[in-house]
């Protein structure tokens, strides 16, 4: 009876968490990284080698810690630094600062604010999608060789509701915590995938 | 003699352990050389060629839409795809049309870039004219084919598959224009002669009369262009119009470059049209945010965690503990030189990859100090099996970050099995029998 309302319990948790996973996903979407955002750069020619990390502490005290420092071609003499909002006042006191470290002829009004677009989530993730259903059909396919005398049923139902649900958890989490989407999902969602199959393998044999 | 075994194998793993983290350097013309080939790093961690393209001002606003946008966006992805291209990402700007390519920096790139805004049109046009005749919808698509003579000469050809319409208007063009290659040729030779017989002083008014008659015989000349270049055609049959690509010659390196301009075009006109004009703005190699400095925190931070699962290990399992530490450590230092000579892109995913394997190898670890039955060890591999075939399947995926977790999976999982078979399963023999 202790374990059935332990169960009970756990099931309302996950429930409510992909629940408001999915109402913050429904009204506010998820939270990008900045790199995929709709935002603004600038690109300053500094006519020589830039030190980055000088450059990301002079774009972290002017834009705040939300910004993105790249340097560009291949002698680095060049930099673009972008942000979800870039102001006039921000761009014309990223020049100064770095006047005040590099000599260079590119004034503040030369340097125009380029709007970056944004990049969709399908954008990013669509070449994902037919290599993880590949490897789902054949992970299922795979447990139901091995655990046929467990039941059928039984293994189809651990072996695809268990990743879905981990998954629903694993976005849901990202969502209300508002975790950046970006170059590091698929990592975490490869590797809760692999988790949750692991997991499942488990269940069925007890 | 079974310590100077365990000590050989410790001594075995410090200089593996030498080698793939310090390296091997020798001197080469007066200076030292790491001998030891380094890591290939993806896009997203190396950096890559940022590609910025605008509408063209010349475009009418009427074709300024939202969907014509979408429509080169999703050209330039098929046209990508055909090329290969394995690691890219497309943003589209649906205000104002601009487009933004991120693609991997390597020996294809500019390739890549060139395809990303030259024009596929295929028409047919009156000579000095812009009177269209065949356009470019009325072509179903391209494939390019050669023949060989029994001189050993080579031609190449493109052949265009018109659509009902295309093959409609095809007849009706042959019937009113001069279209083929040997037919434009006996008309721009008879040309070049009248302007001779014009030239001549001497006035002649029949043979003046005989020049105007021949004039109004003369059809006119319709020229297909292909990619803004003017082509021969040879051959029309029913559907197909056949077009030479270059002469014909017995020489290999022109036959290879008229292949490459003919492979070049079948992908430009088969990949889709573009509705819009675009031109290049941008051209930039972009190097990534990720600097080396985080790359270090982050492998410092995997190095302390294994470092304390080490002293956990010493602490439960004593001497047996500190062995399997050793041996980790060897296999850690096997896994980073096998990467960097296997060819495998690092990307993140990779990164991932490289964590997972650690974490199974460790399992597996824990499994050999907990002296694990056979059946225990099958149960493990059983269980493996799902990481397998994952890694399996994103080896052989197209895009380079999947292929990069599934290629270091593989190998990490292939090290797991050898190295423990032969090192730490040695290791712990050893020591429970001296």
């Amino acid at each position: 009876m202790k374990q059935k309302s332990k169960n009970i319990i756990l099931i309302a948790i996950i429930g409510l968490i992909i629940i408001a996973g999915i109402t913050v996903i429904s009204v506010w979407g998820f939270n990008k990284e900045l790199r995929y955002s709709e935002s603004k750069k600038i690109e300053i020619y500094v006519e020589q080698q830039v030190d980055v990390e000088l450059v990301k502490s002079i774009a972290d005290e002017v834009l705040g810690m939300h910004n993105m420092v790249q340097t560009i071609e291949i002698y680095r003499d060049m930099v673009t630094i972008r942000a979800i909002d870039i102001t006039e006042e921000q761009r014309n006191t990223i020049i100064n600062k770095l006047k005040e470290n590099y000599e260079f002829e590119q004034t503040a009004e030369e340097t125009d604010i380029v709007i970056v677009p944004v990049t969709r989530i399908r954008d990013m993730y669509k070449q994902y999608i037919m290599p993880f259903v590949i490897s789902a059909i054949l992970v299922v396919a795979y447990t139901l060789v091995i655990y046929y005398k467990k039941g059928i049923l039984k293994v189809l139902r651990n072996v695809i509701l268990i990743p879905i649900i981990a998954e629903l958890l694993l976005l849901s989490w990202m969502a209300i915590v508002r975790f950046p989407i970006g170059r590091i999902t698929p990592v975490f969602i490869i590797l809760v995938y692999i988790a949750s199959v692991w997991y499942a393998m488990n269940r069925i044999e007890k | 003699m079974k310590t100077i075994k365990i000590i050989t194998i410790i001594l075995a793993i410090i200089l593996i352990t030498m080698i793939a983290f310090g390296g091997v350097y020798i001197r080469t013309q007066n200076r030292m050389e790491n001998k030891v080939k380094s890591y290939d790093f993806g896009r997203e961690i190396k950096g890559g060629r940022i590609v910025e393209l605008k509408v063209n001002d010349e475009n009418n606003e009427e074709i300024r839409t939202q969907e014509n946008y979408e429509i080169v966006k999703k050209t330039i992805e098929q046209r990508l795809k055909n090329l290969g291209a394995q690691d890219y990402t497309i943003s589209l700007n649906t205000t104002d049309g601009t487009i933004v390519v991120e693609l991997e920096e390597n020996s294809n790139t500019d390739t890549y870039v060139y395809f990303l805004t030259a024009d596929g049109k295929v028409q047919i046009k009156e000579e000095d004219s812009e009177n269209e005749l065949l356009s470019d919808e009325m072509v179903k698509k391209t494939t390019y084919t050669y023949t060989a003579n029994a001189e050993g000469e080579y031609q190449v050809y493109m052949e265009l598959y018109l659509t009902e319409e295309g093959q409609a208007k095809i007849e009706e063009i042959k019937n009113n224009y001069a279209i083929f290659e040997d037919e434009v040729e006996e008309i721009e030779a008879s040309r070049e002669d009248e302007e001779e017989t014009e030239n001549e002083e001497t006035e002649n008014v029949e043979t003046t009369e005989q020049t105007e008659e021949n004039n109004e015989e003369t059809r006119k000349i319709a020229k297909l262009t292909i990619a803004g270049s003017e082509y021969s055609i040879d051959k029309i049959e029913k559907d197909v119009i056949r077009v030479k690509i270059g002469d014909e010659t017995s020489n290999t390196t022109y036959v290879n470059n008229y292949i490459n301009i003919a492979i070049e075009l079948a992908l430009l006109t088969n990949s889709g049209k573009y509705p819009i004009e675009y031109e290049m703005e941008n051209n930039r190699l972009v190097y990534s945010d990720i600097t080396n400095k985080q790359l270090l925190y982050f492998a410092i931070s995997v190095a302390a965690v294994i470092f304390i699962i080490f002293i956990a290990l010493i602490i439960q399992y004593k001497m047996k503990g500190l062995l399997v530490s050793l041996s980790y450590i060897g296999f850690i230092s096997i896994l980073l030189l096998v990467l960097r000579y296997a060819n495998v892109s690092i990307s993140i995913e990779g990164i991932g990859a490289i964590v997972v394997t650690l974490i199974i190898n460790f399992i597996v670890n824990k499994a050999l100090l907990e002296g694990a039955t056979h059946t225990e060890y099958k149960n493990v591999l059983l269980k493996l099996m799902p990481v397998i075939i994952i890694s399996l399947v994103f080896s052989f995926a197209k895009w380079s970050n999947l292929s990069s977790f599934g290629m270091i999976m593989f190998w990490g999982l292939l090290i797991i099995v050898i190295y423990n078979l032969a090192v730490t399963k040695t290791l712990l023999k050893l020591k429970e029998s001296k």
